[in-house]
């Protein structure tokens, strides 16, 4: 007969799955974990403002723009996501609500004209993560209980002004990021397992911003690399029982992700002198994201298959300035987000779908002062784990509210 | 710019990596029956097979041959230690209980009858219990101070976890895994008729299922039911229950029974040895009844199931003397032997008896263990002293290596032979010792 004596593997590989999740926690904002709309003007417009952005957050949507900005400037702020998870086990039964996620994402940006054709320009924000928390005894424990990812992005940029219609901007990436979830350990073990690490990342950025006529018609393209994120954190196993704990001892181990290219185009119209129509096209690389690899110090290393797809997102936006009150601007937007995860791999940590955005915003600006507000909500379709192998079988329904505020000042603009 | 400051410092307290302690690792109260040696409690009512009643070691997956001198499984003293063990419908009254540790244990805290609870199951809890610890493979020993009763059913638990032993090192002590599910109060088989229909959902079935073939986890499933259901059948948790042992509290649980035959103790470790009485009165004790009939000195020309030799003189080739008249009786449970002439001071005695010897139902008695080992054919260490018998350590096989030399040189006298009539396998008690007053 043989000894049932546990192996640590059969957690790790629970583990591995929520990880797998984790690293696409519920997403509030574009596909998969990816947070694109870093400024309160950006969301009002749907941030398809590639093309047309004229404030430092720049510095991410498209650093060529900062060769176009005289003076200096300053913007902070940040965006409130609320969000909202529902799960619909196949077959009928009572549905299962994560905790309302309520996440605050600041940003700072700087930019600084260099002479007549340079520019510089560096923003702190948070381009990827978010988390979900579901109720501790609910049918997909074992996938998830809690997941978060945090990233912190630091990102310098050098933009230069070819001549007065073409820029060019590169960058660097300096990312740190955090991961931090826990899920529940399969029936006799029960209990938790944690696993939580953190490491820097780096990448780069170029871009390009093409005017062709200058505040009337303008084309954009941007390119921001992959990250390489290396996690070197540790498992902290408590089993419902202590008889589990020898077989699953707390130890160290790596996990290793990558974040995705961004390819972001752009184009703005003015039709009329205080109408701006812009439309981006996103491309982001998910398909970077093939396979979670965990070494651990003692249990075997574990290679989990995601086989997520490159995603396409679609932006419409309009500005329009209320000639009423001069510098009041009112904004809208819509987006479609495709979902880069395929069904069989839907797990709760990960209930990604097909998104409809619809966004609003007011801006005002006077003198050295610009204050924004946006306003965003994102609807997820519904969508089927359809496997039951990453998580318990059934269809996922989540919603997401974003607030953005932004506060600006310059000098010599 | 204060607030640029207060911005960056909201993003780095969003990025600092949040702490993750270790939690200490317990000890174990060990049970793997499929380790290297195994480590598990022993013994165990678990090798006693249900269709003969006796001691069978296939169920461990070990063939004993039936050939002890013919073989090369095994050594040889090995062989016929299993044959013994498996010719006994339970232990042997002398046997220790034993149960393997991860780690040396804190014998401070091994308290009987709190943390180490031994029943006697429709007894109640056994008075004058012992333990002690093995360095040597780390196992920990109960004992009973007079041994065990023949023909009983011993449950045996030590309390570990919060309020339990502890190890030496000040840490916990906690149950297997094995010993959880043994513990469960739910079927490990989710009920299913066979190894065939156990539902993949079955979260039994799926601990064993991800180390596992799911043929080889089914099958080591139903095995594992059948001995948590056989815990229940003996009665054992409720027993210890009555004696203060909660489940939830126990890190390990053993049963097992004694044979039902009647034994001449013979443990020199406990002082179960002849007694001298006076000049020349020797008295044995007994576990189980007698029949005070087949209680018979031997003496040449007439049979006997009782035998008196005085070796020295064997040893200097007078058999007449080495053979002193005597008496044999039972009375108060005990065999007593009355020479007609007093024993002579520092003269080594032999004292042997054989399976004419029966029990008030007829049954012949059975050996203890000392006797089985004197009496060996095989010898008890191998070249480099080490013991060739499992649960003997190699000290004490060293020592009885000795007497089953010396006793082995008078079984294979053909003039002894002949004369008593003795025959290694018809013994039933064999023990020399020096005559000091």
């Amino acid at each position: 007969m043989r000894s049932p004596t546990f192996h640590s593997g059969t957690a790790v590989l629970a583990l591995a799955g929520a990880l797998a999740g984790a690293a696409f926690a519920r997403p509030a904002r574009a596909s998969g974990f990816l947070l694109y709309d870093l400024s309160a003007e950006a969301i009002g417009r749907a941030s398809a403002v590639t093309a047309s952005v004229n404030e430092p957050a720049a510095v991410w949507f498209n650093p060529a723009a900062l060769a176009f900005m005289r003076g200096q400037s300053a913007q902070g702020g940040g965006i409130l996501v609320l969000t909202q998870s529902r799960f619909s086990p196949a077959g009928g039964g009572p549905s299962t609500a994560a905790e309302p996620g309520r996440f605050f994402l600041p940003t700072v940006y700087g930019s600084a004209a260099l002479g007549d054709r340079f520019a510089a320009g560096v923003g702190v924000f948070t381009a990827f993560g978010l988390g979900i928390t579901w109720p501790d005894g609910w049918i997909g424990r074992e996938s998830t209980i809690a997941a978060s990812l945090k990233t912190v992005t630091v990102n310098p940029n050098l933009a230069l002004r070819i001549r007065n219609d073409l820029a060019v901007a590169a960058g660097f990436d300096a990312v740190r990021s955090v991961v931090d979830f826990t899920n529940g350990l399969p029936d006799p073990i029960g209990g938790t397992a944690r696993v939580a690490g953190a490491t820097w990342g780096h990448g780069a950025n170029l871009a390009v911003l093409y005017r062709p006529r200058p505040d009337r018609l303008h084309f954009a393209l941007c390119w921001r690399s992959r990250v390489k994120l290396a996690f070197d954190g540790r498992a902290d196993f408590a089993p419902a029982h202590p008889e589990f704990d020898r077989d699953l001892p707390d130890q160290g181990g790596t996990a290793s992700l990558t974040l995705p290219d961004i390819i972001a185009a752009g184009v703005m119209w003015r039709p009329a002198p205080a109408f701006a129509l812009t439309f981006d096209p996103n491309l982001v690389l998910w398909r970077t994201y093939d396979k979670l690899a965990l070494d651990f110090d003692s249990a075997p290393d574990l290679v989990m298959r995601r086989d997520n797809h490159d995603a396409v997102t679609l932006r419409a936006g309009v500005d329009w300035a209320a000639a009423a009150v001069p510098g009041l601007h009112l904004r809208g937007g819509l987006i479609f987000d495709q979902n880069p995860s395929p069904s069989r791999t839907l797990s709760p940590s990960l209930p990604d779908a097909d998104r409809l955005d619809a966004s609003l915003g007011i801006g005002w600006e006077r003198g050295p002062v610009k204050v924004d507000l946006g306003y965003m909500l994102a609807y997820f379709l519904p969508s089927e784990s359809i496997t039951g192998q990453e998580g318990p079988q059934g269809t996922y329904r989540s919603v997401s509210h974003l607030f953005g505020v932004s506060v600006g000042v310059s000098h010599g603009r | 710019m204060p607030a640029l400051f207060a911005g960056l410092g909201a993003l780095g307290a969003h990025a600092c990596a949040p702490a993750v302690g270790t939690d200490p690792v317990p000890e174990v109260m060990e049970m793997d029956p499929a380790a290297s040696p195994p480590r598990a409690p022993e013994p165990t009512h678990v090798l006693l097979n249900p269709g003969t009643g006796l001691v069978d070691f296939a169920l461990l997956g070990i063939a004993v041959p039936a050939d002890c001198s013919a073989q090369g499984a095994m050594p040889q003293a090995q062989c016929e230690f299993y044959r013994y063990l498996q010719s006994l419908d339970g232990f042997p009254t002398v046997a220790p209980a034993r149960a393997p540790a991860s780690a040396a244990l804190d014998l401070g805290t091994a308290t009987v009858p709190d943390n180490v609870v031994v029943v006697d199951q429709g007894r109640g809890v056994v008075p004058g219990v012992r333990v002690g610890w093995s360095d040597r493979d780390r196992y920990l020993t109960v004992t009973a101070r007079r041994g065990w009763d023949v023909g009983r059913l011993y449950v045996v638990g030590v309390r570990g976890y919060q309020r339990g032993v502890r190890a030496a090192s000040g840490k916990r002590v906690v149950g297997s895994v094995l010993q959880l599910l043994l513990a469960q109060d739910r079927s490990l088989t989710c009920d299913a008729p066979s190894a065939a229909e156990i539902a993949p959902g079955c979260p039994f079935f799926r601990l064993l299922g991800r180390q596992m073939t799911p043929d080889g986890a089914a099958k080591s499933l139903f095995q594992l039911e059948a001995l948590r259901r056989s815990y229940a059948d003996l009665g054992a948790w409720a027993a210890l229950g009555a004696a203060g042992l909660a489940k939830d509290e126990t890190a390990v649980l053993w049963a097992f029974p004694t044979h039902r035959a009647s034994v001449v103790e013979l443990d020199p470790g406990s002082g179960a040895v002849p007694i001298v009485v006076g000049g020349g009165e020797l008295r044995l004790g007994v576990k189980g009844t007698v029949d005070g009939a087949t209680v018979t000195a031997f003496s040449v020309g007439r049979p006997g199931s009782v035998y008196l030799m005085d070796l020295t003189q064997v040893a200097a080739g007078d058999l007449e003397k080495g053979l002193p008249p005597f008496d044999a009786t039972y009375e108060g449970g005990e065999i007593a032997l009355r020479t007609r002439e007093p024993l002579q001071p520092r003269h080594t005695y032999g004292i042997l008896m054989t399976r004419g010897l029966t029990n008030a139902a007829g049954v012949p008695l059975v050996p203890s263990p000392i006797t089985v080992l004197l009496s060996a054919r095989g010898e008890l260490v191998d070249a480099t002293g080490h013991s060739n018998v499992s649960g003997v350590s190699d000290a004490d096989a060293r020592e009885l290596e000795g007497g089953r030399t010396q006793f082995g040189a008078l079984f294979d006298n053909p003039l002894i032979r002949a004369l008593t009539g003795l025959r290694r396998e018809d013994l039933v008690y064999l023990y020399a010792f020096p005559y000091l007053p």
